[in-house]
């Protein structure tokens, strides 16, 4: 064999090249936002009570960052929500942002003549989080916010903490001085999609699940809206995407879609990534209705077929929140013609409370609740004040841009926003003067 | 003396690259089977008493242009089983099988005179076949990739026997295999 | 600036080579066309090749609406005078698409080792209806470079070329109202190793691995308007020197 073949098969690695990007490929990096642990003696010791309902709504409010402005932006919105089950009622104190959509939840308690905050930052578009916490003490409103009967002005409440990275104990520091009361002379529908928000952005719990419907709130949701299917047994679950794939599901050996499988093969086989089981639509709202504070629900149906499956959950929980005193609305969502057309199906279709996407006048012909049109129409002042006049609401979306969103919460007269991103939509809104 | 192989003999008649002639190409079949081990999670559910086969038979056929030189590319399908597992929970029980056909461009070179590298990407359909309360077979394209050595033992001035070693990554549902095989590799055709 | 490391290289390399100038002309180019390999092209002569590259996208934030196919990349250089020579290369999925054009200048060291310099721009453009809203986007990008040769024998050459990728401007529409609207950012850089050699009669082939870390890629445009994280990409370069 002649020397140079010889030589260049030492070289022969073009192959080698292949193959190093396969490894390569199989290095990539993990990306994930892992909710720090947030254990603190002061907070988790028996000295340190729940704080009462008076302390917790007086201090709602916004602030100006007076410490840490640089992270978090020069101005922030405090607000309360709670999520309940069988025992108890957990009550969350969350800090949305502008800068970046960051936000905070972190639970209050009392300790001693001081209040203090224990939780956690993130920024959703990164995977940037931490330790946050907070204390306010008897000098800077504390002594204020326990008695009955605060009297709250510019500069009487201050959040004095630190924040960190990770796990990392916080220790950068951050103050917020209490400025004005939140902005509630027109209420606005925050509604979360995909139940609240999603995988992709690595939130602690997984879209359209249990555990987002009742962290919804604690980004600022006051409703949400539910992607639901059929199995091929007519089970309506929530899910959102067309495939069962991994950016969704935790790894099950299925391929195919929702409507391959019958309810008790994707109950058994399916998890959902942060390993709940995928929900069926009766568990999805008994859980807004039963533990959640979130007071407007948007079905939207993902699949061609009868919506009469729907329909009768819809009534049923409309009820149940009756029964119990929840003022609560659930619309089934209408975005094409054909959902109009199996809408108007249902035999009664009249009483069903429905959010329509497309024109005023199926809006008109489906009798709908909400008229839901794009953003991209603009703010559409006279349309919106011609439903409104009829007594129906005007929603609009989906507004991610933290320009837009100002823009619309500031500049429009619509009822709600849906976005995936509601702690953005919540920050302009409370801001709002 | 050098085999006369249909497999080498792209080698012993590789021009240097001021040459002004060619060398001889060849289109070459490489037909096999054997056994494979899946090195990933299966995902089966949790909680139940379950089973994993892991070992599967898998089966390939490429087809690839040995030019002049000592690159080689050419195409690749097959079949392999991935795995399957059998979940008992209360009445019932269910199986389910996960397997894949590739489809992908391949290319290799021989690094020693029997021993040769492949690297390939492409898709492979992968298919999943459940059995619990009713049967559903679906299947899915899935991004992937391919490494395999192997060595050859020429038998005749067309014909080759090879044993490779391989490994298939469909990327997508992060599914991956090791798997052992025995090639019949035939020079199809020469010119 | 964090692109600084490539442009002090590139600076540091370019300075270097009045050392080495006078061994340019003694050396031959190599037998078979090049695409990457960091030599100079002869003045008006040109090289080409057609291939593809394919990506990896990270699953977990590509969700349903990334393009799973690989892109046609083709690939062409025009030679100049004194080491320098035009690089043009269009990277095609029809529904994004991405040309860059730039100016190099090569230097051999000696026999076996060269190098190269140069700064690339390009444009990218791409057009999807998400979630039912028709979404277009389209920017300007600048990539300064640097590639580092090693001549094997029987002319296998092998390529090291390190890239940072820098954007000048981006802008994004949804239903024709402006959503993203990016200024200069560096947005990260990439490294590409490839191999050309000799495949048939007198053509070559490149097979190459290109690692990207990047908070920006064109060809995921559509979902990385709304995040701000640095992906790692993998990509592979096929390209049949014509």
């Amino acid at each position: 064999m002649e020397s140079g073949k010889k030589g260049n098969r030492k070289w022969n690695v073009a192959v080698f090249v292949m193959i190093l990007w396969l490894v390569v490929s199989g290095c990539e990096p993990k990306y994930e936002a892992p909710v720090p642990t947030t254990a603190w003696a002061t907070f988790d010791s028996p000295k340190a009570v729940p704080l009462n309902g008076v302390s917790r709504t007086f201090m709602e409010g916004v602030y100006t960052v007076t410490d840490g402005a640089n992270q978090f932006g020069e101005q922030v919105a405090l607000k309360w929500s709670y999520v309940t089950s069988i025992t108890d009622t957990t009550y969350y104190l969350s800090v949305f942002c502008a800068k970046d959509v960051a936000y905070f939840v972190c639970a209050g308690k009392k300790f001693n003549n001081s209040l203090i905050f224990n939780g956690y930052w993130r920024k959703v578009i990164n995977a940037e989080t931490g330790i946050a916490r907070f204390t306010i003490n008897d000098q800077h409103g504390a002594t204020q916010l326990l008695s009955g009967s605060p009297q709250i002005g510019k500069g009487d409440i201050v959040l004095e903490g630190t924040w960190g990275n990770g796990d990392a104990v916080p220790a950068n520091s951050l103050a917020f001085s209490y400025v004005r009361p939140l902005y509630e002379s027109k209420p606005l529908e925050i509604v979360g999609q995909r139940s609240g928000g999603r995988s992709s952005d690595h939130l602690p719990v997984a879209e359209n699940s249990i555990g987002m419907i009742r962290y919804a709130s604690r980004l600022g949701s006051t409703g949400i809206e539910m992607n639901v299917r059929l199995t091929s047994d007519g089970i309506p679950v929530l899910y959102h995407d067309n495939t069962l794939n991994l950016s969704l599901i935790q790894k099950n050996g299925l391929v195919g879609s929702i409507e391959d499988y019958s309810y008790q093969q994707i109950n058994t086989f399916v998890r959902l990534i942060d390993g709940e089981s995928i929900p069926t639509l009766n568990d999805a709202l008994n859980a807004v209705v039963y533990s959640t504070d979130i007071r407007f629900v948007v079905i939207d149906t993902q699949y061609i077929g009868t919506l009469e499956a729907v329909r009768q959950l819809q009534k049923e929980y409309l009820q149940k929140a009756l029964d119990i005193g929840r003022d609560i609305q659930i619309v089934i969502g209408l975005p094409a013609e054909d959902k109009v057309n199996a809408f108007l199906a249902l035999p009664d279709y009249v009483s069903a409370p429905a959010l329509c996407e497309l024109s005023l006048e199926d809006v008109h012909r489906t009798q709908a609740l909400v008229w839901g049109p794009r953003w991209t129409l603009g703010t559409q002042d006279a349309e919106v004040a011609q439903v409104q006049s009829e007594g129906r609401k005007a929603f609009v979306w989906t507004l991610d841009d933290p320009l837009y969103v100002d823009q619309f919460v500031n500049q429009s007269n619509f009822d709600g926003i849906l976005s995936n991103y509601p702690s953005v939509v919540a920050y302009y809104h409370y801001v709002k003067q | 003396m050098g085999f006369s192989s249909g497999w080498a003999m792209a080698q012993t008649e590789t021009p240097s690259p001021d040459s002004t002639s060619r060398g001889t190409y060849a289109l070459v079949a490489y037909i096999g089977g054997g056994m494979s081990r899946f090195v990933g999670t299966a995902g089966s559910p949790q909680g139940f008493n379950t089973s994993i086969n892991r070992n599967s038979p898998s089966g390939t056929f490429r087809l690839m242009w040995h030019p002049d030189h000592l690159l080689r590319v050419g195409v690749e399908s097959g079949w392999t089983g991935f795995y399957k597992y059998k979940v008992q929970g209360g009445t019932y029980t269910a199986k389910l099988n996960h397997t894949a056909t590739p489809i992908l461009l391949v290319f290799s070179m021989p690094v020693t005179k029997r021993l040769s590298l492949f690297a390939g990407t492409g898709t492979y359909l992968v298919t999943s076949y459940l059995d619990y309360v009713g049967k559903v077979q679906r299947s899915a394209f899935s991004l992937g990739f391919m490494a395999s050595a192997m060595y050859v033992v020429p038998l005749s001035e067309r014909v080759s026997l090879a044993g490779e070693f391989k490994w298939i990554n469909a990327r997508e549902t992060k599914d991956t295999n090791l798997s052992l095989q025995l090639m019949v590799i035939w020079s199809l055709y020469q010119w | 600036m964090k692109g600084m490391p490539v442009r002090c290289l590139g600076i540091v390399v370019f300075l270097c080579s009045a050392l080495f100038s006078s061994a340019q002309d003694s050396i031959p180019a190599p037998a078979n066309k090049y695409l990457f390999f960091p030599f100079p092209v002869a003045n008006k002569t040109w090289h080409a090749s057609i291939g593809l590259t394919m990506i990896a996208v990270p699953q977990d934030i590509a969700e349903e609406i990334q393009v799973r196919a690989p892109a046609l990349d083709l690939h062409v250089l025009r030679g100049l005078r004194k080491g320098f020579y035009i690089d043009g290369r269009i990277n095609a999925q029809f529904v994004q698409n991405h040309a860059t054009v730039g100016l190099r200048w090569a230097h051999p060291i000696n026999d076996k080792v060269s190098y190269s310099i140069g700064d690339d721009f390009g444009f990218w453009f791409g057009k999807q209806t998400i979630a039912s809203f028709d979404t277009k986007a389209s920017g300007w990008m600048n990539y300064p470079n640097v590639s580092i040769g090693y001549r094997a024998r029987n002319d296998v050459l092998f390529t090291l070329k390190g890239e940072a990728l820098i954007n000048l401007s981006s802008k994004s529409t949804v239903a024709g109202m402006t959503v993203g609207d990016r200024t200069t950012k560096y947005n990260g850089w990439s490294a590409a190793l490839v191999m050309e050699q000799p495949l048939y009669g007198k053509k070559s082939i490149s097979l190459g691995v290109r690692v990207m870390y990047t908070n920006f890629f064109w060809q995921t445009w559509s979902f990385q308007e709304s995040n701000d994280r640095i992906i790692f990409y993998p990509e592979i370069i096929i390209g049949f020197i014509l």
